[in-house]
């Protein structure tokens, strides 16, 4: 009794937690299925702490609370590196998440392999801006992209009146940083923002500014913060604010040149072959649910930008947000190849 | 068998892939794309040189100042030889990837703590500088990483000669009035010549492979050599396995010639042996006078660079919740929390399983391949046996990241697929077999060789059967150098990071691997120092046992 009771509190609670449009059927059944199955494995970009204080421990705690049945094992699957090695190792057999990541980039070996479980997402009540292209997941975790710098180096009135050209600028040489690879560039190439020629050319300026690339965002940040570099152009805001709030670099400052380039950090997707596939929709269902993503925003600041509320939101008030869009995200190879053949950098990158 | 199934089939799937577009997990159509990509480009070209250049420059770093100090070592009045000796073993417990985290502290343009310290002393000066005066990230700072932690595997492979070498030939020298100057460059030198040679191609071919330094310090600066081109084509969002086998190919075709004028170098070091003597007298001990204290103190600026500077930085590092440059304040901030973080984090227990796990199976299976080999090489007079020991020595010439991204390509494609090994800890095992085994036989010939057939013999004659011949009078006497040579692969599997590196999944993550990815993915430097300090700690450990091995087994001999 006790039992029935509680199931009826859950799909009830669910109710409140999903989006309307997902049928109470189709959630009673991923319940049901997630019961049996009991655990979930999650690979995903997310730290467990971060300077000791817990953050993804807190989302997991939260998923646990609310759904007491399921064990989540969890593994911070971390940039594109590590999504490469995950792929590899399920397109060879060894499927060792249910819900794992992939970056756009991935998205023709992922098909081609086909790793990738078929869900119905929109049956399952999700957003059609959540989808990603072709159905192969959801997307999950937005940054916008802005510039990072060293307030002892660069002023802060000079950082907010800064444009994204200004990171060629020939007074910034050997000064500015940037992650290998640039995002944020390949949104602007989209042709309604800067097109294919001028984010060329640009390019080329960075590479003749000798423009720092640095294997990651992160890194680059970190090094702003120590005065190894003036800036860092094209970094995501909750780098910065990671580094601010969680590990107490006062140095930094952070701006949002217009337009303000916004895109999901990550594809969240079922790999075929997942031990606990109900398991696996439960979560990703409650991911996007909006006590989770409340919860997203104040751990990992990665809530969506054009939801005021959240951190990301606050910081681009009164700028123009500028989305990747699918179209353009299925041709991200051949984007990111040109680009980064244009900066110099080796195309197998 | 074990032979084919470890370079032969890896190796032809290697060129056959490189052949065909796509990802190995699903690959594409054959083409020539590749190649026409690979070798079109001309950053590949400035790659090539790139490599030539770091090789060369870091061979001759390394090998100078290891010549210099084995000369200063056996044949000086130098003080503190004994101490000296010793502690230049400890570079080699120090993983690669930490020497070279290390330098990133101390000698980023900006930040680094040397430059730091560097800038304020000219500035004293009158010298203003923004940014330097050293750059980590360059060619010139790879050179410097590599070159001078090649000096102690240099100084191993050329100390002996300087020990063993016939004093007559420098008695004559002086006794016809030559100069101690004109005996070095006239006598010593030449007659070291050979066994030098065979180091310098050594340390040439070991350079080559090198992949921490250009990973951590090379690609931040943009100088990229075939170890990180390799690596790139095969782990980041445009990964291109099939250029990664274009590299890959004469990457693999420079090695071979190598490690064939290697084998040249110690076939003449073979031949001109008179000139390197076991006589039962000591070489004349040369009387430095005054620069004795010179002597001590180069050496002593050495060990600062190799040993005090990247092991202090570091310690530092690991005692701060987030990295800060040494200062008062930063001073109040110390805390043994990542240590006790390391102690409780499931992945670092589980790499830490991964890591004995890999190292005793590594070693024992090494050992036992090798003997396998040799015995059949040495005493049987089976048809191929010298091909088997060319083919096994061949594989020396094969880098680790050639091995690693051979395997990728063998094991995500059928039939090899359906042996379930990518992503466990038995694939980066058979990987570091493949690297170690040349090695392993090298010191297996030559114990079974010493070893008369006479005794063995005598057992038969007493009515032993092989098993109890092998195990009752064979083995006791080749136990020493096989346990040196067993120390010797578990140290190199316990530190080793490329291979693990390419071939590492969730399951299989080893404490090396586990370094970088602190370092590089999560970005905690202080944790990743921690666990640097702790893993050099353990090598330093199994290094001094290796070297109290291979003395009393070289005093039992």
């Amino acid at each position: 009794m006790k039992k029935k009771g509680l199931s009826a509190a859950l799909i009830l609670g669910s109710f409140l937690l999903f989006p309307p449009s997902l049928g109470a059927q189709g959630l009673d059944k991923i319940i049901e299925g997630a019961k049996k199955e009991g655990r979930v494995r999650l690979g995903i970009t997310l730290r467990w702490e971060v300077a000791g204080k817990p953050s993804g421990k807190k989302l997991i705690e939260a998923f646990q609370a609310r759904y007491p049945f399921v064990k989540v094992e969890f593994q911070r699957v971390g940039g594109t590196r590590e999504r490469e090695k995950v792929f590899t190792e399920i397109a060879a057999g060894k499927v060792s998440y249910d819900v794992t990541v992939m970056t756009v980039t991935q998205i023709p070996n992922v098909l081609k392999a086909d790793i990738a479980e078929k869900v119905d997402w929109r049956s399952l009540g999700i957003q059609p801006q959540d989808i990603a292209p072709l159905g192969l997941g959801v997307n999950y975790q937005y940054v916008i992209f802005g510039i990072t710098h060293n307030r002892k180096l660069v002023s802060d009135e000079v950082a907010h009146r800064m444009g994204w050209e200004d990171c060629a600028d020939p007074k910034w040489k050997r000064r500015i940083a940037m992650n290998d690879t640039p995002i944020h560039l390949e949104i602007l190439w989209q042709p309604h923002l800067w097109g294919k020629d001028k984010t060329l050319a640009h390019a080329r300026k960075l590479a003749a500014n000798q423009t720092v690339f640095e294997r990651s965002g992160e890194d680059a940040t970190g090094k702003v913060a120590l005065g190894e570099y003036a800036m860092s152009c094209g970094d995501v805001h909750n780098n910065y604010l990671e580094q601010t709030i969680f590990k107490g670099a006062t140095t930094l400052g952070f701006a949002l040149p217009d337009p303000v380039p916004s895109t999901s950090r990550a594809i969240v997707y079922i790999p075929r072959g997942a031990q606990y596939p109900n398991a696996a929709r439960l979560w990703i269902l409650w991911s996007l649910s909006e006590e989770a993503q409340a919860l997203l925003d104040a751990i990992d600041f990665t809530g969506n930008p054009t939801v005021m509320a959240t951190a990301a939101g606050k910081m681009a008030k009164g700028k123009k947000i500028v989305l990747y869009e699918p179209e353009w995200q299925l041709k991200a190879q051949d984007i990111r190849k040109e680009i980064l053949e244009a900066t110099g950098l080796p195309i197998v990158r | 068998m074990v032979l084919l199934w470890l370079i032969l089939i890896p190796m032809g799937q290697m060129i056959l892939s490189s052949f065909r577009a796509g990802h190995p997990a699903a690959p594409g159509p054959f083409t020539f794309d590749n190649y026409r990509v690979a070798y079109t480009s001309p950053l590949t070209y400035r790659m090539i040189l790139n490599t030539l250049i770091f090789s060369g420059a870091s061979t001759a770093l390394s090998v100078l100042i290891a010549i210099l100090f084995a000369w200063l070592i056996e044949r000086t009045d130098m003080p503190l030889k004994s101490l000296c000796w010793t502690t230049l073993l400890i570079p080699l417990a120090m993983p690669g990837l930490f020497f070279a985290m290390a330098y990133v502290f101390l000698l980023m343009p900006q930040s680094g703590v040397l430059n730091l310290f560097l800038r304020s002393l000219l500035d004293h000066m009158g010298i203003a500088l923004d940014s330097g005066p050293l750059n980590i990230y360059s060619l010139g700072g790879m050179i410097f990483l590599d070159g001078i932690r090649g000096v102690t595997t240099v100084f191993l492979l050329i100390v002996g000669s300087f020990r063993l070498m016939d004093p007559a030939l420098e008695e004559a020298s002086w006794t016809a009035g030559a100069g101690n100057l004109t005996t070095i460059r006239k006598v010593t030198l030449p007659v070291l010549l050979p066994a030098g040679l065979a180091a310098v191609l050594y340390c040439f071919t070991s350079s080559m492979e090198s992949f921490e330094a250009p990973l951590v310090v090379g690609l931040p600066g943009q100088v990229f050599v075939y170890s990180t081109m390799i690596y790139l084509s095969a782990r980041g969002p445009l990964a291109n396995y099939g250029l990664g086998g274009a590299f890959a190919v004469s990457y693999l075709l420079m090695a071979l010639v190598l490690v064939y004028l290697y084998q040249r170098a110690t076939l003449l070091q073979t031949e001109r042996f008179a000139t390197v003597t076991g006589k039962g007298y000591r070489p004349r001990v040369i009387d430095l006078g005054r620069w004795r204290y010179a002597a001590l103190g180069f050496f002593l600026l050495y060990f600062l660079f190799t040993v005090v500077l990247p092991f202090g930085v570091l310690i530092w590092a690991s005692l701060l919740p987030s990295y800060r440059l040494p200062s008062t304040e930063a001073l109040a901030l110390l805390t043994i929390d990542n240590y006790r973080l390391i102690f409780n984090e499931p992945n670092a227990l589980r790499a830490t399983w991964n890591t004995i796990l890999l190292t005793l199976v590594t070693a024992t299976a090494t050992i036992v391949l090798a003997f396998a080999i040799s015995w059949v090489v040495v005493r049987t007079k089976v048809k191929g046996r010298l091909t088997l020991d060319g083919l096994t020595f061949a594989s020396h010439a094969v880098p680790g990241l050639v091995v690693a991204i051979s395997f990728i390509f063998l094991y995500l494609q059928p039939p090899f697929k359906y042996l379930g090994l990518y992503g466990t800890i038995l694939i980066v095992s058979l990987a570091l077999i493949t690297q170690y085994v040349a090695f392993a036989t090298r010191t297996t010939n030559a114990a079974i060789t010493q070893i008369h057939k006479e005794l063995e013999e005598a057992g038969e004659v007493s009515g032993a059967t092989r098993l109890q011949i092998l195990s009752q009078i064979t083995l006791p006497l080749i136990r020493p150098p096989f346990i040196a040579a067993w120390v010797w692969v578990a140290a190199h599997a316990m530190r080793a990071f490329a291979i693990p590196f390419m071939l590492s999944s969730r399951e299989n993550q080893t404490l090396s691997v586990l370094l970088w990815q602190y370092w590089d993915e999560e970005r905690n430097l202080p944790l990743a120092s921690a666990l640097g300090v702790l893993l050099t700690l353990a090598l330093a450990c199994l290094t001094f046992f290796a070297r109290a091995i291979t003395v009393k087994g070289f005093r039992q001999g």
